[in-house]
């Protein structure tokens, strides 16, 4: 059963002269990950922009039937604000929604961290005194706040060293195990594609490859690497 | 943030502190202890030079002259605070909204700005003052709202680089409003370089009241600021050198001191 279903997304950017998105369709199925995989300029990060809403597009239709999205950023330190520190970030989507019971908020945060596997004392640091890891997890555990039914994941490791590369890896598959969370995972790497996903589109130049197409197949011969393996 | 070292201060930056803190000491105690000194006269003591009793002389009217200075701090940096205060609020509220209500309303107040701009500001105050009339709080309010401008085109430019950063973006995905991520996130990140602006301002408008009541059109006598002090002495010049030297120096070093500590701060943002 689908929980998103894309048809014909097209979008240009006039002032650049470039097709970002040229008649995109695809879709993820409840639970499931669906992996994209493409060089720098493809249009995935533009196709993940659109389907969170920052973005408009030009043409096509995007059917969302679950009840909350939310995406992960490729730079962990750049999502989040660094005058605010990891308690205000945890708190903020919640106020946002005008809950504010210091209760609720308190017990809800604690368990966001041990979701994410981060300890309590972390609550009072500012991003900058995290690392990279530890910020995409405090990133995560926001995201999850909302308890989205799908993740937009943008090169959510691309800036990490490889070790903490598959401890956030392994978390994604942990939360997706155990919440039922599906997954849009983008990345120009294909061993964290095949690593992570039940399905692969594969983006040239703002266009779906087929598989028969001989840049996917191309790419797809390639092995996958056993330091992702769980 | 938390890691950040502090390097050894220089002396030149520890005088300035120094000198920073006595004026704001001097400015919120003077009116209480020095009201009735600072207005006493007494004719027969009229322009005599420094001595152990008056310290830095007497003015025409024989009032102690350090006591009408030390008032005086509590006027000019009160006028400076006020404007400054004046500026950074309009400046503000005007940069975020040109750099984050959209294009028609970044054309309009931009433009509004570059109108501003375009007038000689010392000019538009004296066209004001005719209109309003003298006195310490207009003054203030209307150096405030004549030097908005580069506050205003700080905050702009701070927000359009941070506006498509992703953590406003993940605050777009939650659901925040336009207000919430205003002054949640944008103000708060573009206030560094505002604040490093308007220590600097803070001496413009120092100066900027001087000059006003040294033409007679700012602060009031008999409250003294530094700039009317300055005034009225230049009636004795020939005569009572203190009454120009003694003010002029309060202006030159606490400006000097403002700018150092603005200066250091830019570098250190």
């Amino acid at each position: 059963m689908p929980i998103l279903e894309v048809k014909n997304l097209s979008k240009r950017f006039a002032e650049h002269d470039v097709t970002a998105l040229d008649n995109v369709s695809f879709q993820v199925n409840e639970g499931e990950t669906l992996g994209i995989l493409g060089e720098s300029g493809s249009g995935k990060s533009t196709l993940a922009k659109i389907l969170m809403g920052f973005l408009n597009p030009d043409r096509g239709d995007i059917y969302f039937s679950g009840k909350n999205k939310q995406i992960i950023f490729q730079d962990p330190l750049l999502s989040l604000d660094p005058k605010m520190r990891v308690e205000a970030i945890l708190k903020e989507p919640f106020q946002i929604k005008k809950i504010s019971d210091k209760h609720f908020l308190g017990k809800k945060i604690r368990e966001l961290l041990s979701l994410v596997e981060l300890p309590e004392a972390f609550l009072t640091r500012y991003p900058a005194e995290l690392s990279g890891g530890e910020c995409q997890r405090v990133a995560i555990a926001r995201a999850l706040s909302q308890d989205p039914d799908l993740l937009i994941c943008d090169e959510p490791v691309s800036a990490l060293d490889l070790l903490t590369q598959a401890q956030i890896l392994n978390l994604f598959l942990k939360l997706q195990k155990n919440r039922r969370l599906s997954l849009i995972f983008i990345s120009h790497d294909l061993k964290v594609i095949h690593h992570m996903s039940d399905q692969v589109l594969i983006l040239k130049s703002g266009r779906v490859c087929e598989r028969d197409d001989p840049y996917a197949q191309e790419l797809l011969a390639n092995k996958l690497s056993p330091s992702y393996n769980n | 943030m938390g890691g950040s070292t502090h390097p050894i201060e220089s002396p030149m930056k520890q005088l300035a502190k120094a000198w920073i803190l006595l004026m704001l000491c001097a400015a919120i105690l003077a009116p209480f202890f020095l009201a009735h000194k600072a207005s006493e006269m007494n004719f027969l003591n009229a322009l005599t030079a420094p001595s152990l009793k008056h310290w830095m002389g007497t003015d025409s009217l024989g009032r102690d002259l350090l006591s009408r200075v030390l008032w005086g701090a509590s006027v000019s940096l009160g006028v400076g605070f006020l404007a400054v205060a004046c500026s950074v609020i309009l400046g503000v509220m005007i940069g975020s909204i040109a750099g984050y209500g959209g294009k028609w309303w970044d054309r309009l107040l931009m433009g509004f700005s570059d109108v501003m701009l375009c007038f000689p500001v010392f000019f538009l105050i004296l066209a004001v003052i005719a209109m309003l009339g003298p006195g310490v709080w207009k003054v203030a309010l209307i150096i405030g709202a004549t030097s908005w401008m580069s506050t205003a085109r700080l905050i702009r430019a701070e927000i359009f680089s941070l506006k498509e950063r992703e953590f406003v973006l993940a605050a777009r995905g939650f659901g925040a409003g336009r207000f919430w991520i205003l002054q949640r996130h944008l103000i708060p990140n573009a206030l560094s370089p505002v604040l490093v602006n308007a220590v600097l301002s803070f001496s413009a408008a120092v100066l900027m009241e001087s000059g006003l009541s040294f033409l007679g059109i700012g602060v009031q006598p008999p409250t003294p600021s530094w700039g009317n002090i300055l005034m009225d002495g230049k009636a004795t010049l020939g005569v009572a050198w203190w009454l120009l030297f003694f003010p002029g120096m309060m202006i030159f070093l606490t400006v000097l001191s403002i700018n150092t500590l603005g200066e250091n701060e830019s570098h250190r943002n």
